[in-house]
């Protein structure tokens, strides 16, 4: 034992509840801790760090026995909950939130040489110059710049922090999903949705703490990996909610068994177990798992109201945009956010046009003025809605594609993907609202001034939940994993003005 | 926020490097071991592998061999006791779900439980080792850490159709004993030792197991970051250090400076895929070389015929193809005069063009010759059934030629260049290389030190695996980092002993598994009666005075499901079958990379695309939910109940017992008995047919903890 504990000594680094030397995958199902040294010896995951011992109080215990009861945070956090609008495809952000004039001016010209040429997916850096058919204006108190691709939105402008300068290191779509989710355009990594949860745990024990959304029955590309927990153990993964009546899948017994069935088996279930129990005594993962049985009967009883779009009013649907052709699917998905964090579900992802639907390399005008009409206006409801109940102070709202479109044209009417310069914005969740951050040159291609890399985006929605991008530690294959992979810095103008 | 801009491609370095250890000095200028500290050089895992002494212990009695002197001499250290043996009833299925993956069969429990031979354990041990069930058990583990699986990843995840290959052959490869040296050997350089033999053509699939994007036109970038996953791996499995942090800085607490990283990749730096590569055994055939001859022949004249029209499509997707590509790409395949590395890159890029002109090329044939196309295709497919099925083909990795392409540190091309090197800690003598005709040599360099007997790493590495298959935990819990942010061993001479053994008995795993499983170690019971005072001395059992309880992992629990339900399909090898359509063993099932298998993923699967050392074991309610809502196990449970009402005649009483017997290897109590029959009755009376309550009560029994876990 003393060898074991020298080497502790020595190396100050290791965070303290790393520190089971049995346990180098740590321990999941530990038992409920009789005193704080206990609790640090086996606390399953969470804020690393000595830190730790000094911020809690007297819920350890309780927090010791179940990896997935919220925690409490390092610094204050501005935000619980997180929606993050995924436009998958990439949205094309010279045409909606980033107004370039010269774009227009050198219409059907090369890209001058004053401008780096970069590589692109579909090899269009030659391709000549696509101007912006768009009406812009200047919007609410704060005069952000919208264009009438999304004049619904617009009315929240004073709400919208407009990030123009972001880029990320991916070509295609997979990856740079992969990477918006994940940080790393290769798989295998958590998402920033699972360290949420691994950091915070979830409010609501009867709803998995992080969901996702989408608005047709395609997948996301690269499926679940963006959603999965890569090294970390699967407690913290995306649950994905179908499409359709029967969201959880498994949720409910099969057709023809009865509660009363149901109900019974889980009754000599228990039973058995519980004598299994009482032979093997220091097995609390045996009572762990008798738990999760009760756990899940509780969810059928709960989740299915949790889902039930009907229990909402008509105006709520018509704010939504419920009853129009174009923008029924998204908004119910949107509603469906707005109810999922109301009841501590932490982390939702909403995906606008799954399976790349947003990507527009030919007829680009209009197969994005469609994707827009379809978002904007549950967008601007989701917004809204939030803003009524009170909800949206505490819910970070993120926007954005895994990339943008270039300025170049591709086969005459379409645009490629950009990932060097393009626009997200945040709101709620303690975000100061009407504000323009970074920029991308004239034509909208590199981002120029205060580049914002996803590894930044990704600190800063950490930062806004209370977690400190380079603290958040999960320790994988004698490696310490951080969610942005060691890098990545907090843009505190999101949240300062 | 960063103040620089966007970097294009491709990456001069890894401009997004760990900021935090940016600071940090690079500590070899030149290769010599006195640039470690005294503290470093004298880490027990850079040390050679010791002959320690079997200690003596207070207890003569209880240790049966060697491993059981050194765990019992810790345990009387610190005033423990080991706990009594197993019962036989617990010891079988405990053996049985070791080996094999699966719990012995009622007729093995008894005859096991009435042989009173004094041998009686060691021959069971002996028959499990045997069976080609221990390689179908096995294998998985190897898998895990290979980051097995059959399709590419990324946004196709395009199927390997050949993949199935290396498993098998990882597989046969347990089921035959294979000395580990030589499987080692056979998966990182089979080409360069073994060129005739099909184990290893087979074998260096290991190096084609990577995640890979077939849509990515900087080949340049995804080459360095396959060749970066190949090295990661390679350390993870084959010396148990992980050296992904020496990528972008010298490793911040084990020595292993940035230099030693590249170094440590460039063995590997002049590979490239191969595809085709054709098996002896196939080829030499008579009833593969007569159906395919036959087959050329009868098809010759459409060949003729389709061949225009198709190298005219490849052209025009060809030149779609090439206009995509970035300019270094295209001026790299404009030209046949290429340095070792361009003619990598442009191997990778003939790859992906021959990846996508089979799914693509035929969009550029039109009109008439559409019409043609389609004939001929038509007229070609009629012969299909005189076409031999297997064609015998594994895709793995050859050199690029005799002369390596230059690594240089960081992937940087403007950088400091870089040769293959051994770790600077362990040796710091230069490899020197054996030129094939056409390949370095580089690979069976690494493969020879790896395996010589004097790495103090690999021998320590894998006893500690199969430590860790047996007991769940290894001698150091961190598979694969022995290094300092790893842990420590918890019985270090052990770990020597059994290295020392090991590598003496030329690397026999089989013999391995016998020593272990034969120890009175292994045979605890995992409850002993009176624990008060060890639970305070070593609540987490760190010193094994009880054997650990175990969950099934995922394969344990489908595979026995299946098994007890009595459907379970035994035959062996081939390609992956999907899950929906299959009762066969889960090392079958086809896993892809963006759609794991939902049951199996609830119960914690990796995600193959990192080495996997230790499987998690969550308990989430989506697993309870999987088993007791999902009809996957309602079918089980349904088999399972027709297997038990099967015989006509026999009473409730007995069918019940015969139910626990197949689900539990053991007879209910009478408290057991009456409970299931309350259960029966109850439902009877609410009018539940009695097939119904069955299925009911057998579902049940699958969903218990008893079943789950190993004791």
């Amino acid at each position: 034992m003393d060898r074991l504990v020298s080497c502790f000594i020595k190396y100050k680094r290791i965070p303290v509840y790393q520190l089971n030397p049995r346990s180098d995958k740590m321990n999941y199902h530990v038992r409920a801790a009789v005193s704080r040294r206990d609790f640090l010896m086996k606390a399953g995951g969470g804020i690393a760090g000595v830190a730790l011992a000094g911020i809690l109080g007297q819920d350890e215990a309780r927090a010791a026995s179940n990896p997935l009861l919220a925690k409490v945070s390092r610094h204050k956090a501005t935000a619980k909950n997180v929606i993050f609008l995924f436009m998958e495809g990439g949205p094309s952000h010279i045409d909606m939130f980033d107004p370039k004039p010269l774009l227009n001016e050198l219409e059907g010209q090369r890209l001058p040489s004053s401008f780096k040429e970069p590589v692109t997916a579909m090899g269009e850096q030659g391709s000549p110059l696509m101007g912006s058919p768009r009406t812009w204006n200047q919007h609410g108190e704060s005069g952000l710049w919208i264009s009438d691709w999304c004049p619904n939105i617009a009315k929240h402008a004073d709400d919208l922090a407009v990030i123009r300068s972001c880029w990320a290191d991916g070509l295609n779509h997979v990856g740079s999903v992969c990477q918006m989710n994940t940080g790393s355009t290769l798989g295998g990594r958590p998402s920033l949705g699972a360290w949420s949860v691994y950091g915070l745990g979830t409010a609501n024990q009867n709803l998995p703490g992080y969901v996702v959304l989408v608005d047709n029955n395609s997948m996301p590309l690269g499926g679940v990996r963006n959603w999965g927990t890569g090294f970390m153990p699967a407690t913290y993964q995306g649950t994905l909610f179908r499409n359709g009546p029967t969201p959880i899948p498994n949720l409910y017994p099969p057709e023809g068994l009865s509660d009363r069935r149901q109900r019974g088996k889980l009754d000599l279930l228990k039973e058995m177990n519980r004598r299994h129990a009482k032979q093997n005594t220091f097995e609390d993962e045996l009572e762990a798992r008798i738990d999760s049985y009760e756990l899940a009967y509780r969810m059928q009883a709960e989740a299915p109201e949790a889902v039930d779009l009907s229990l909402e009013d008509d105006a709520t649907k018509t704010l939504y945009g419920m009853d129009g052709k174009s923008t029924a699917a998204f908004g119910s998905q949107c509603l469906q956010a707005r109810r999922l964090v109301e009841r501590g579900v932490r982390f939702v992802q909403v995906y606008s046009g799954t399976g790349s639907k947003w990507d527009s390399h030919a007829d680009h005008e209009t197969k994005a003025s469609k994707m827009c009409e379809s978002m904007d206006l549950p967008v601007a409801g989701l917004l809204e809605d939030l803003k009524r109940r009170g909800l949206l102070e505490d819910t970070l709202v993120v926007w954005g594609g895994e990339f943008g479109r270039t300025p170049m044209s591709e086969k005459g009417d379409g645009r490629d993907h950009n990932p060097y310069g393009f626009t997200m914005w945040m709101a709620g969740g303690g975000v100061k609202g009407g504000q323009v951050i970074g920029s991308t040159d004239e034509l909208g291609l590199w981002a120029v001034e205060e580049p914002c890399h996803v590894h930044d985006l990704h600190a800063s929605i950490l930062y806004a939940m209370g977690l400190d991008h380079m603290n958040l530690e999960f320790k994988s294959g004698g490696r310490l994993e951080r969610p942005t992979l060691n890098s990545g810095e907090v843009v505190h103008k999101l949240f300062t003005g | 926020m960063r103040n620089k801009a966007p970097v294009p491609y491709p990456l001069k370095g890894l401009v997004i490097c760990c900021a935090l250890f940016a600071s940090i000095a690079t500590l070899d200028a030149k290769k010599t071991d006195d640039s470690f500290s005294e503290e470093d050089q004298s880490y027990w895992a850079f040390q050679a592998i010791e002959s320690p002494l079997v200690p003596e212990t207070r207890n003569a009695s209880w240790p049966r061999n060697p491993i059981d002197a050194f765990v019992l001499a810790r345990l009387e250290t610190h005033g423990l006791q080991p706990s009594p043996e197993a019962t036989r009833q617990s010891l079988i299925r405990r053996v049985s779900l070791d080996l094999h993956g699966v719990p012995p069969t009622v007729a093995e429990v008894d005859a096991f439980l009435s042989d009173s031979s004094s041998n009686a354990y060691e021959r069971l041990i002996d028959r499990l080792l045997e069976s080609p069930r221990y390689g179908e058990r096995y294998a998985r583990h190897w898998l895990d850490l290979v980051r097995y699986a059959d399709s590419d990843g990324f946004k196709s995840d395009a199927l390997r159709p050949n993949a199935w290959r290396y498993r098998d052959y990882v597989i046969e490869s347990f089921n035959e004993n294979k000395p580990y040296a030589r499987f080692v050997k056979e998966q990182i350089a089979g080409d360069e030792l073994y060129p005739d033999s099909d184990d290893a053509k087979k074998a260096t699939g290991y190096l084609r197991l990577w995640p890979y994007e077939d849509n990515q036109p900087d080949m340049s970038r995804h080459w360095e970051a396959t060749l970066d996953d190949i090295a990661d791996v390679s350390g993870d499995v084959f010396l148990g250090l992980s050296m992904k942090c020496a990528r972008c800085h010298d490793h911040k607490f084990d020595p292993i400076s940035q230099k030693d990283y590249y170094r440590f990749r460039a063995f590997f730096s002049a590979i490239s895929p191969w595809e085709e590569i054709q098996l002896n055994s196939i080829v030499t055939n008579e009833t593969y070389i007569e159906k395919n001859l036959a087959w050329e022949k009868m098809t010759a004249g459409i060949h003729a015929k389709m061949a225009p029209i198709k190298d005219k499509a490849v052209k025009t997707e060809w030149a779609f193809f090439r206009k995509k590509l970035p300019t270094y790409m295209q001026e790299i395949l404009d030209t046949e005069d290429r340095t070792p590395y361009e003619e990598q890159l442009a191997r990778f890029g003939l790859k992906m063009l021959s990846n996508r002109s089979a799914k693509t090329f035929a969009k550029h044939i039109k009109g008439e010759e559409l019409e043609q196309w389609q004939e001929l295709k038509k007229e070609l497919k009629t012969f299909d059934h005189f076409k031999p099925k297997d064609l015998g083909q594994v895709s793995a990795v050859r050199d690029i030629g005799a002369d390596a392409p230059r690594a240089y540190v960081n992937s940087d091309r403007d950088g400091e260049l870089i040769k293959p090197g051994y770790l600077s800690i362990l040796d710091i003598a230069d490899p020197t290389f054996e030129k094939r005709q056409n390949s370095t040599g580089q690979r069976a360099e690494l493969a020879r030190w790896l395996t010589d007997g004097e790495n103090p790493l690999s021998g320590r590495v894998i006893v500690n695996r199969i430590w860790q298959w047996h007991f769940g935990t290894g001698i150091v819990a961190s598979s694969n980092d022995f290094g300092h942010l790893g842990q420590q061993p918890t019985h270090p001479e052990l770990l020597d002993w059994l290295a020392r053994k090991f590598v003496e008995q030329d690397w026999d795993m089989k013999a391995m598994h016998r020593i272990i499983m034969t120890s009175s170690t292994y045979r605890q019971a995992t409850v002993p009666e009176d624990f008060a005072e060890a639970e305070i001395i070593d609540q987490d059992n760190h010193f094994l005075w009880r054997m650990p309880v175990q969950r099934m992992d995922a394969e344990q629990l489908r595979d026995s499901m299946l098994f007890v339900s009595g459907e379970i399909d035994g035959s062996m090898g081939g390609p992956a079958v999907s899950e929906e359509k299959t009762n066969r063993r889960s090392i079958y099932v086809q896993n892809k990379r963006n759609k794991l298998m939902t049951m199996m993923n609830a119960f914690d699967t990796p995600d193959f695309h990192n080495s996997c050392p230790t499987r998690d074991t969550t308990t989430t309610p989506i697993q309870a939910l999987t088993l007791l809502n999902g009809q996957w196990s309602i079918t089980r449970a349904e088999r399972f109940a027709d297997r038990v009402l099967e015989d006509e005649g026999v009473s409730a009483s007995d069918r019940i017992a015969q139910a626990y017997r197949f689900a539990f290897g053991r007879s209910p109590s009478i408290e057991e008995l009456e409970s299931a029959r309350t259960f029966l009755e109850y439902a009877h009376s609410k009018n539940d047919s009695r097939r119904t309550a069955w299925i009911d009560l057998c579902h049940v029994l699958l969903n218990t903890n008893e079943f789950l876990y190993i004791n």
